[in-house]
């Protein structure tokens, strides 16, 4: 498992939007600039479109059994060979692909919304409401990511959705801790006390006035919680407790295909390389999002 | 200091109280009678289930449960087994050792390995070479732990045969037996981590370079390894103790998942076993004391950190 409480570790107010970033105007025509993200967007592209086309590109359904062509290696008839039923392992992660993206992105938004709108409200509060907030998050953050999302899971019953639940509701507190810096900074700004001295009501407020000044932020953790829950969901199917037999899962993929190691290590090898090559897609676009947005980090002894 | 400590050890209460109050309703929360889910569901023995009800007053408001509940296990009373009907704290007691050991091992492999690759990423003056382990790092980020593990029990069990499988001896009893049965684990456990830990130090000693202390050391004529070890280092790994609470969480976790890729008979394994079976006495007991062991860990870093910085001390 993998580090998603990276933000934790930072500083809680990183909100001023550096220099560079109001020239390039927005933060996705920013990462463009970058070779590390231009490399990692060209990356998420061939995934993504990989599984949004896996009914068109996939050779066979996903859960068709070939039992006269079980554990064949990559040939022409099966581009990445067959697992124990004999189904075509290129298929299967195909439709993995779509699984795992769909699971990891809208537990990711799960928590964008209901995470970053707890941190703002928290911070453009404050008081009493702020207080007990950020407690409640500081709870969630006493357990092990991990095995909260399991007994999530226990509780909820195995399967895809719960799955979703589980991940968004465990990456709720980091994007809580990540909206409430900038807040803090914001709400102290000409332009929100002009707004409120011209009545405007604190949601109108929020949503015009905070919420576009904080997207930066959440819009680079949102890259990298992506690649986490990628590691998560994968892991939870791998245990067992996340998409069931018979529907393709990568994590489930390495699971079923470590039982036949010896007969061949193929079925375990291309899902778990294809959850690195989607994971790392998602990384090197975070990577290079936070170095933009934070100088310190940038290439040693060019900035001096 | 003292207040600092007060208000560090009271910030647990809330926590402790949420995390036992889960791991409490955690009964309640699964479909199905509370005194048949603790039971086991194949027990249907009526006498043995009225006494279950009996002994968790399924009568009386929510809250004399949790009171008689919480008492029992401050007392070290966690039921019993729903399927051996083995006292839990004793099975807990036999997996813990092999789950210590082997986060102990994944966080100083980690350490070991995260140090030296950070600071030299940290200070080289080459580009290339910094680009090359920020990349490398970004990969080891990039590695879900149960396909290295299985990667590594391919090539190095399977085919090289270097390592044991399924040999997982004592490090009290036979320590370097112990040290290599479990080092693929601990590997796999480590690199995550290991990559986390070495972008934070790269990170911390860029922030420290141009710092006038760092000056200072190199104007006074130190040797540069010098100046790197005793001036950089030391103030930049500061801010990497207060990571390792963080780290602790993802071993503590990820030993579920490397625990089951290795067959080790330790706590992640017990609580997923514990799932399958639906021996909820001894989930509750896993996720109890892995939480509670967490939050430990959390503290003690709190602590060391302020003994490092003393800016908090004296706040």
């Amino acid at each position: 498992m993998s580090i998603s409480t990276r933000a934790s570790a930072m500083p809680e107010a990183v909100a001023v939007v550096p220099a560079r970033l109001r020239r390039a105007r927005t933060l996705p025509a920013l990462a463009l600039r970058s070779p590390k993200s231009l490399v990692g967007i060209g990356v998420l592209f061939i995934v993504i479109t990989l599984a949004l086309l896996a009914p068109v590109l996939a050779p066979y359904p996903a859960t068709e059994m070939h039992v006269l062509d079980r554990f064949r290696t990559p040939s022409r008839a099966y581009v990445l060979g067959t697992d124990f039923y004999g189904r075509d392992l290129l298929s299967r992660i195909l439709y993995g692909y779509r699984t795992s993206l769909l699971v990891a992105g809208l537990s990711v938004a799960f928590a964008v919304v209901v995470g970053g709108s707890l941190g703002i409200v928290a911070g453009y509060v404050g008081g009493v409401w702020d207080a007990a907030i950020m407690r409640a998050m500081d709870v969630v953050f006493a357990f092990p990511v991990l095995l909260l999302a399991i007994t999530i899971v226990v509780i909820l019953g195995p399967g895809t959705l719960t799955t979703l639940l589980a991940i968004g509701l465990v990456y709720v507190p980091i994007f809580a801790r990540i909206a409430r810096g900038p807040t803090l900074v914001v709400k102290e700004q000409a332009y929100v006390e002009a707004a409120k001295a011209l009545g405007q009501r604190p949601l109108r407020i929020i949503l015009r006035h905070v919420a576009p000044n904080v997207s930066t932020p959440i819009f680079v953790q949102v890259t990298i919680s992506l690649a986490t829950a990628l590691l998560f969901e994968s892991a939870l199917s791998f245990l067992g407790l996340g998409t069931q037999p018979p529907y393709p899962s990568l994590g489930l993929m390495v699971n079923e295909g470590r039982n036949y190691l010896e007969l061949s290590p193929w079925p375990t090898v291309f899902p778990g390389a294809a959850i690195i090559l989607a994971v790392l897609g998602f990384n090197l676009v975070g990577d290079a999002l936070q170095e933009l947005l934070d100088p310190r980090l940038r290439p040693t002894w060019t900035s001096s | 200091m003292q207040r600092y400590l007060i208000q560090r050890l009271l910030s647990l209460v809330p926590v402790l109280f949420v995390v036992s109050a889960l791991v409490f309703s955690l009964v309640h929360l699964i479909p199905g009678d509370p005194a048949q889910v603790l039971l086991g569901f194949e027990n249907t023995d009526p006498e043995q289930l009225a006494r279950v009800r009996r002994d968790l007053g399924l009568d009386r408001p929510v809250y004399v449960q949790y009171g008689r509940w919480l008492a029992k296990v401050v007392r070290g009373d966690l039921g019993k087994s729903a399927r051996t009907g083995r006292p839990v704290l004793g099975l807990v007691r036999e997996a813990l050792p092999f789950t210590l050991e082997l986060a102990t091992y994944a966080l100083v492999l980690a350490l070991a390995i995260a140090i030296p690759v950070g600071t030299l990423a940290g200070t080289t003056r080459s580009r290339l070479a910094d680009a090359a382990m920020q990349l490398l790092t970004l990969l080891g980020l990039s590695l879900p732990a149960f396909w290295v593990g299985t990667m590594l029990i391919l090539a190095f069990s399977v085919h090289l045969r270097w390592f044991p499988v399924l040999s997982f001896p004592s490090f009290a009893q036979a320590p370097l037996a112990s040290l290599w049965g479990f080092f693929l684990p601990a590997l796999t456990l480590a690199t995550p981590n290991a990559a986390a830990i070495a972008r934070m130090v790269r990170a911390s000693l860029v922030a420290v370079r141009h710092e006038e202390y760092v000056k200072v050391a190199r104007a006074k004529g130190l040797r540069e390894a010098v100046v790197v070890r005793r001036h950089m280092l030391k103030n930049a790994l500061i801010p990497v103790v207060t990571l390792i609470g963080i780290v602790a969480g993802y071993l503590l976790g990820g030993s579920i998942v490397v625990e089951q890729v290795f067959a080790i008979p330790g706590v992640g394994r017990m609580g997923l076993l514990a799932i399958v079976q639906r021996d909820y006495p001894v989930l509750q007991a896993v996720v109890l004391l892995v939480t509670f062991v967490f939050v430990l860990v959390n503290l003690a870093v709190d602590l060391v950190y302020v003994y490092l910085d003393p800016r908090i001390r004296y706040a």
